[in-house]
């Protein structure tokens, strides 16, 4: 209990700096907020009533409490391009994107963690080599890069896949519960719409995915390689284990513990890398919602998605950390 | 004790080498341990005894058996098949203890799931049964482990170093198998703890009736415990004595030098002689005695003069040439 008190402690310490950051962010970038939000053609005296207006008059550290006192409200600000508050604006990009990234950990987790364990069990044998060789032809490959090429292959020239958007023309009229599509059409009985929404999200969640899962399969095969090394695997063979039991049994649980940790971060990550396969396959999204704001020079909107996915990193993590809390052998020994 | 008579293991002229590159790292390995017997090996680190019986045993993956013949019960091992032959035996008649107690237990498995599983292998219980978990929690009880039922739900971390190693005693003897291989069991543990547990492992032998292979570098620890002791040198078999017998028979030069630097109540500190030299590691395939550089009674042919082996099986042996300890 006291472990979980002082995750969520950190966690909450770890979002006031974040949020610090992003406030600092906001002051150093160049140009005059007042100036911009109050248009070409305002005089002197209008851009004066507006810095007073926007609290630009208070000291630094008032304009911080007032923007953290803002935040706890919900109150991200006013968008500059759509005059809307950023909030709504970001409850309406966040589903899509949550829903690609989702998608994208589940291929990771698909791939990093048999392909590690199986690596790390051959070991040194051609497979081994192979996969390796893969692992870091894809660490890689640029993000961007990788998409364009699904995008052009199994999109444009087979016509696999759609090329872009997030769901078909003919199902535009389907309107969302919670604004994750995948479960919208489910909930709504949907599966016509369930595989259109699907067949659009696996193109970019590969691409999303590649960078990562080369990085989890190279963690996960590195921390199961210490695993087979240890005596209880020794000691299991010994017991006359078979393979199977060792690797499923005894090897996994304990090695795939490191794995989880980098899996946390790489949900946060992959948020961040949204801005790229959003923009490439013309997914609407927190990313694509990042370049616009920052092509038109809406401040409030970036630190906001700066915020948000800051915000997503947290607590991905402390949901990992929580998650091996509750699978430690401490924990299980005092329930 | 008959030790010749229908040994449970013997072998003969084993050797051992690495997978990759093919290097001879132990040679000429020729013992028997009889049923009941208690067997030590002795040797310093790097002298390949414990790469010697991990590959024997099947339970290294880098080496292979490369000479020899493995005997078990009156069977003789093929050379192609030895791995699987041995994995058939494992766990059903050979149980191994590993060395580090820290290591050998899996972190995120109770203790009662642990020897369960071991039950199941082994005899094929049901490891949720009342029968597996009544076994279980008898075996615990065995080994000394205060309020075995207890036990039975806790995790290897809520146990000592001598706790855990009690603990992996009971996972092998649950298996009831009839050789018992122990690859240094008390190095990783403090000088009091160590006693215990080898003391532990002889009795629970002794009355279940098994045959142990007991590997150590401590030869004081093996000589108190063990019924013979072979010794291994850089990956030569050089001696082979009746432990009891010590005071009446001559042993070989390095074994002398071994008892020499142990320290006991009636040697002054000036009497405690160290080894010159280093210890050779094992693999250099060297055709003569790898002791010679630092043997005080060696001659020059002992380099040159391949090193005798215990051909005829004998229950005492030494390799020198020069007639030492023979």
């Amino acid at each position: 209990m006291a472990y979980i008190l002082q995750r969520v402690a950190f966690s909450a310490l770890s979002l006031f700096v974040l949020v610090f950051i992003t406030f600092l962010l906001s002051h150093v970038v160049p140009g005059d907020p007042a100036i911009a939000a109050a248009g070409p053609n305002a005089g002197a005296e209008k851009i004066a009533a507006l810095r007073t207006e926007m609290g630009l008059d208070e000291p630094f550290v008032t304009q911080f409490l007032i923007y953290c006192g803002n935040i706890l409200q919900g109150d991200l600000g006013t968008s500059w391009f759509t005059h809307q508050p950023i909030l709504d604006d970001l409850l309406r990009e966040l589903p899509p994107s949550l829903e690609l990234v989702v998608i994208a950990m589940v291929i990771n987790l698909a791939i990093s963690l048999p392909v590690g364990l199986l690596t790390a069990r051959y070991n040194g044998t051609t497979f081994d080599d192979i996969v390796r060789l893969f692992a870091m032809a894809g660490a890689g490959l640029p993000i961007f890069w990788t998409a364009i090429l699904l995008q052009q292959s199994f999109a444009a020239d087979w016509q696999l896949f759609p090329v872009a958007g997030r769901i078909g023309f003919e199902y535009r009229a389907f309107e969302g519960i919670t604004g994750f599509y995948l479960l919208d059409s489910i909930l709504r009985g949907r599966p016509d719409v369930f595989f259109d929404v699907l067949s659009h999200l696996i193109l970019p969640a590969f691409a999303l995915s590649l960078l990562f899962t080369a990085v989890g399969v190279r963690i996960t095969r590195t921390s199961m390689i210490g695993e087979f090394r240890k005596d209880y695997v020794t000691l299991a063979r010994a017991k006359g284990a078979g393979e199977g039991r060792i690797m499923f049994r005894h090897v996994f649980p304990n090695g795939a513990t490191p794995s989880l940790t980098v899996f946390g971060m790489q949900f946060g990550w992959m948020l961040g890398a949204t801005v790229l396969v959003e923009e490439i396959f013309g997914r609407p999204g927190i990313g694509r919602y990042a370049v616009k704001a920052v092509t038109q020079s809406d401040i409030h909107g970036v630190v906001a998605v700066v915020f948000v996915v800051g915000l997503v990193f947290l607590l991905a993590n402390l949901a990992v950390d929580m998650t091996l809390y509750a699978l430690s052998p401490r924990k299980r020994a005092e329930g | 004790m008959s030790v010749r008579d229908d040994p449970l293991l013997r072998l003969d002229r084993v050797s051992v080498a690495l997978r990759q590159g093919g290097r001879e790292m132990v040679s000429g390995v020729s013992l028997s341990v009889g049923r009941r017997e208690l067997f030590g090996i002795v040797g310093e680190s790097g002298s390949g005894k414990t790469l010697f019986t991990r590959t024997v045993f099947g339970l290294h993956d880098d080496a292979v058996v490369s000479g020899g013949e493995v005997t078990f019960d009156g069977r003789t091992m093929p050379a192609k098949s030895h791995h699987t032959e041995m994995k058939r035996l494992l766990g059903k008649r050979i149980g191994f203890i590993p060395q580090d107690p820290f290591s050998s237990l899996n972190p995120s498995m109770r203790v009662g799931a642990q020897i369960t599983e071991a039950l199941y292998l082994a005899r094929g219980l049901s490891p949720k049964s009342r029968e597996a978990r009544d076994a279980a929690i008898a075996v615990l009880a065995e080994v000394g482990i205060p309020e075995p039922d207890i036990a039975f739900r806790q995790f290897p971390d809520q146990f000592s170093g001598g706790m855990r190693q009690r603990i992996v005693i009971a996972i092998v003897l649950a298996q009831e198998p009839e050789l018992l291989i122990a690859d240094e069991p008390t190095t990783a543990l403090d000088a009091s703890t160590q006693r215990l547990i080898v003391d532990l492992i002889v009795e629970r032998s002794r009355t279940r009736g098994l045959s142990v292979i007991l590997i150590s570098h401590n030869l004081e620890l093996l000589r108190q415990s063990m019924d013979r002791i072979g010794v291994l040198y850089s990956g030569q078999f050089l001696n082979l004595f009746q432990a009891d017998q010590l005071a009446h028979q001559e042993v070989h030069p390095y074994t002398q030098a071994l008892f020499d630097c142990i320290p006991t109540k009636d040697k002054t500190l000036a009497d405690i002689r160290p080894i010159p030299g280093e210890p050779a590691g094992a693999g250099f395939g060297l055709a003569g005695c790898s002791f010679a550089d630092r043997c005080a009674f060696a001659k020059d042919r002992c380099c040159a003069t391949p090193l005798p082996i215990n051909d005829a099986g004998q229950a005492r042996f030494s390799a020198c040439i020069i007639g030492k300890g023979a």
